[in-house]
């Protein structure tokens, strides 16, 4: 009994202590709270990618970096990620790389934007990544290729400058800020305009004026997605070429040098010649300038500043300037060697001027219009070895031409030969003549050929070939003359203080009309080309005086030196009764009322190689016109 | 959970071999129980430092500002003893339960995050005890001075446990957080106390003494010692039958 109240007491003491030990196993249940704000249910998120709102289209137009911003209210951004084309891409401190190698180039390409946001207020949850909110945004992206170009032109406007225009370049999503243009070459560029109107696309430079000029255009776009583009664009312009500039004799002997832009620009002018500035208006394209003698044995050369409108003339030389030659104008061969040797005569018939020279077969028989002197057809086998042309005459009425023809060959005999007409077609005559005879052919078909010994001559009948008359002067040497119209006959001689004789052919022999001696005439009496019965006759005594036949009244008296009639018009060139100090040929008109022309002659003048046909006085091969 | 298993085992055949031994020899002595409750503190700097580690090692993992809330404090000893009384003096032998604890927290609105490292050890020591002064002596009611000392081995048991709790549910901590580890310490325990007997063989007594440890260490603790030494106050009661 003892022993089970030993164990029954054990056994109450074992479980006492267990429970007592189980009880005071050590245990804490403190959560160390913190108080923290519960964050704001109503988040947002706000995404800025360059500025384009959400949804809307993100153009690029080149590989571009993308500024981003996320700002998250309240909260804080937890992740952020790009996705192009559900691609996941990375950006990198608020920017974001886009290559348009990456986009597919249609209108599907999507750039997507996954934000989460916590609450940002450090609570467990936060931590663990529970609390949180999630955002997208959409944007359509495009890529927009820039490289438009302007396709810059040129016109001349309506106040005739030029004016550079192009075409809005339409880049889509893009929007133009200012166009910059600038003169621009090689070295340098200047500034010239700066176009803010997006809307206007072109200008007038009015610092233009000719030639070369390149321009840059530099586009600007609004923001920086696209960088300025620059165009360049070259003037095209005509070669101002001597083509653009016609040269006119005024009747003073100056000339007037006109010419006209090849572009049709309005500008203003300085021309130098001679070292002397001549400035020319606004709108005004000509000019005179001096010429002191005809012709000018050199090529002269003039320069013409073209300067834009707004220019300072005294700042002529910054501007574009031509150079500019003027030579006489010449028929024939420009550059001919000799060319004194050339000589020329009136086809009155044919409204031509023939042209012979007499040294060289190879020039043979040239013939021009004569309106223009240009060369109409030349025949240059005329004439064979052994001879040569000597002198030619031409009919006024008939055309026919007689040509002298010599040769440095003793025993070949010099001849005239006389031809139908200018084409040498047809032969008609030869005669026998010597080194330098005084010939003429009429209006008739006679021909008169005298010896060059001024002693006699003969008159044939050219269809017949008949000796129509003889002629020897009792007075010795004379020069003999006929005129146009075979009616008349003259002798004449400077010896004797001058003498002269008229005959009159009728009846098939010469009856002397009237003589004179003591006459104070010299040279040959010559005949009016287009009036019958008027005759020149030069005095001694510096004058010439126009008669008339048979009674020998003066008609006009002329001081000075008859040269020549104009067998085409009738007018007269004579020397300036001053020539020997100023040196002036003048024109007469045919009326004898006035002198239309002068001219100043140059260095070896010869009156003999002066010619006044169809209104240009030809001298050597240079002629001039003084028609106008 | 297998380890405490296994020590429970072991005591319970200690303590029935001793039962067994006690019942033997009752019919030659006195044999006495006792239990004492007590407060202890403890030395448990180590095993702080060590904790500060894995507040350190949390935070990575979960960023709050969890904090340490129970440093290892005092808690409450239980004391048991089975005696055999010769004269003036007691001999037996003695079981100790101690417990404390670090723990980290933290919680919000959101939810809460908490992380125990316990601390458990199982004394079990000889003892020696004398009564040096008696009142009423051979009276049943008497009241008498003791002091005693024991020496003992201490089995350690570190264990370990974490969670956090929000909207979405309760969830065990990282793993790698988690430590559990043994070890063994040796210590003697000074005792001086009064005894007052209501009756013969029932009284209570009030002591104080002093837990001298050489305390264990453990590698999964980084060597981290759990040391027990520290002040003992105990309230007990004890029975002796009475031939």
């Amino acid at each position: 009994m003892r022993r089970k109240n030993l164990l029954c007491i054990f056994k109450l003491y074992i479980c006492f202590n267990l429970l007592c030990l189980i009880s005071c196993k050590y245990e804490s249940e403190d959560l160390n709270f913190h108080e923290i704000k519960q964050p704001d249910k109503n988040v947002k998120v706000t995404m800025n990618v360059a500025d384009v709102p959400n949804g809307e289209t993100i153009y690029i137009y080149g590989a571009t970096d993308l500024m981003y911003t996320i700002n998250a209210a309240p909260g804080a951004v937890t992740k952020q990620e790009f996705y192009l084309n559900n691609k996941l891409i990375v950006g990198e401190k608020e920017v974001l790389h886009l290559d348009p190698s990456d986009l597919t180039g249609n209108d599907s390409d999507v750039l997507k934007v996954k934000v989460n946001l916590s609450s940002g207020n450090g609570s467990l949850a936060e931590v663990l990544g529970e609390e949180k909110s999630s955002f997208e945004f959409i944007y359509p992206i495009k890529y927009v290729n820039p490289q438009i170009n302007l396709n810059i032109n040129q016109r001349i406007n309506s106040s005739k400058k030029l004016e550079i225009y192009w075409n809005k370049p339409n880049l889509e999503g893009a929007e133009i800020e200012s166009y910059e243009i600038y003169n621009f070459d090689n070295l340098d560029q200047i500034f010239i305009n700066k176009i803010s109107d997006p809307s206007k696309t072109n200008f007038v430079d009015d610092d233009y004026s000719y030639g070369a000029r390149t321009y840059k255009i530099i586009t600007k776009y609004k923001g920086n997605k696209i960088a300025p583009k620059e165009d360049f664009y070259s003037v095209k312009y005509k070669v101002f070429t001597s083509n653009y500039f016609k040269t006119r004799t005024l009747k003073n002997l100056n000339l007037d040098i006109q010419w006209t832009h090849p572009d049709g620009i309005k500008n203003k002018y300085v021309l130098i010649w001679k070292g002397n500035a001549q400035t020319i208006s606004l709108g005004e394209n000509n000019t005179e300038v001096y010429r002191p003698a005809f012709p000018f044995q050199e090529e002269q050369y003039y320069e013409l500043y073209i300067l834009p409108e707004k220019a300072d003339i005294w700042d002529y030389a910054k501007y574009p300037k031509i150079i500019n030659y003027f030579k006489e104008q010449k028929y024939g061969d420009p550059e001919v060697d000799n060319a004194h040797l050339i000589l020329v005569e009136g086809d009155v018939k044919n409204k031509l001027i023939l042209s012979m020279r007499s040294d060289k077969n190879g020039f043979g028989i040239r013939n021009f219009g004569i309106d223009d002197l240009v060369m109409k057809s030349k025949n240059p086998d005329l004439v064979q070895y052994p001879y040569y042309i000597s002198s030619f005459k031409v009919s006024q009425a008939t055309g026919k031409v007689a040509v002298h023809l010599r040769s440095d060959i003793y025993e070949t005999k010099p001849k005239i030969e006389v031809y139908s007409d200018f084409t040498f077609s047809k032969k008609i005559r030869t005669y026998v003549s010597d080194d330098f005879p005084v010939y003429y052919l009429t209006n008739d078909d006679k021909i008169l050929v005298g010896n060059n010994n001024l002693y006699d001559y003969e008159i044939y009948d050219l269809n017949s070939g008949k000796l129509l008359s003889e002629k020897r002067e009792a007075n010795g040497q004379f020069f003999p003359g006929i005129s146009e119209d075979g009616r008349y006959t003259t002798s004449s001689g400077s010896y004797n203080n001058g003498w002269y004789k008229i005959y009159r052919y009728e009846n098939d022999q010469y009856t002397v009309i009237a003589e004179k001696t003591g006459s104070r005439t010299r040279n040959a009496i010559e005949f009016h080309p287009l009036i019958q019965d008027q005759v020149v006759l030069q005095s001694f005594d510096n004058y010439f005086s126009i008669c008339e036949l048979p009674s020998l009244k003066v008609i006009k008296k002329v001081p000075g030196e008859f040269i020549c009639f104009d067998k085409f018009t009738g007018k007269i060139l004579f020397k300036d009764e001053n020539f020997s100090s100023n040196s002036l040929i003048n024109v007469m008109d045919s009326k004898y009322s006035s002198i239309v022309f002068s001219l100043t002659t140059g260095l070896y003048f010869h009156p003999f190689a002066a010619k006044l046909l169809n209104n240009n006085i030809i001298l050597n091969n240079n002629y001039v016109n003084i028609g106008q | 959970m297998s380890i405490l298993a296994n020590s429970l085992k072991i005591m319970k055949k200690l303590i029935l071999s001793i039962a067994l031994l006690l019942m033997t020899i009752t019919s030659m002595a006195q044999i006495g129980f006792g239990y004492r409750f007590g407060i202890g503190n403890y030395k448990m700097s180590e095993m702080s430092s060590f904790l500060n580690v894995i507040q350190s090692g949390i935070k990575l993992d979960y960023p709050v500002p969890i904090s340490i809330t129970d440093n290892f404090p005092n808690h409450y000893t239980n004391y048991g003893e089975v005696t055999y009384s010769v004269k003036n003096s007691d001999y037996g032998i003695n079981f100790t339960y101690l417990s404390t604890g670090g723990r980290l927290a933290y919680s919000d609105y959101s939810g809460a995050i908490a992380y125990n490292l316990n601390a458990n050890a199982y004394r079990i020591g000889a003892l020696y005890r004398n009564y040096f002064f008696q009142t009423n002596q051979g009276q049943e009611k008497n009241l008498s001075l003791f002091a005693e000392i024991s020496p003992a081995i201490t089995f350690n048991n570190i264990t370990s446990d974490g969670y956090y709790e929000t909207q979405s549910g309760r969830k065990e901590i990282d793993k790698k957080h988690i430590v559990e580890s043994k070890s063994t310490g040796f210590s003697i325990t000074p005792y001086v106390g009064v005894q007052w007997n209501f009756i013969k063989s029932l009284g209570a007594n009030l002591g104080v003494g002093y837990n001298a440890e050489i305390p264990g260490k453990s590698s999964e603790m980084r060597d981290s010692k759990i040391d027990w030494t520290g002040l003992r106050v105990g309230l007990g009661l004890s029975y002796k039958l009475i031939n």
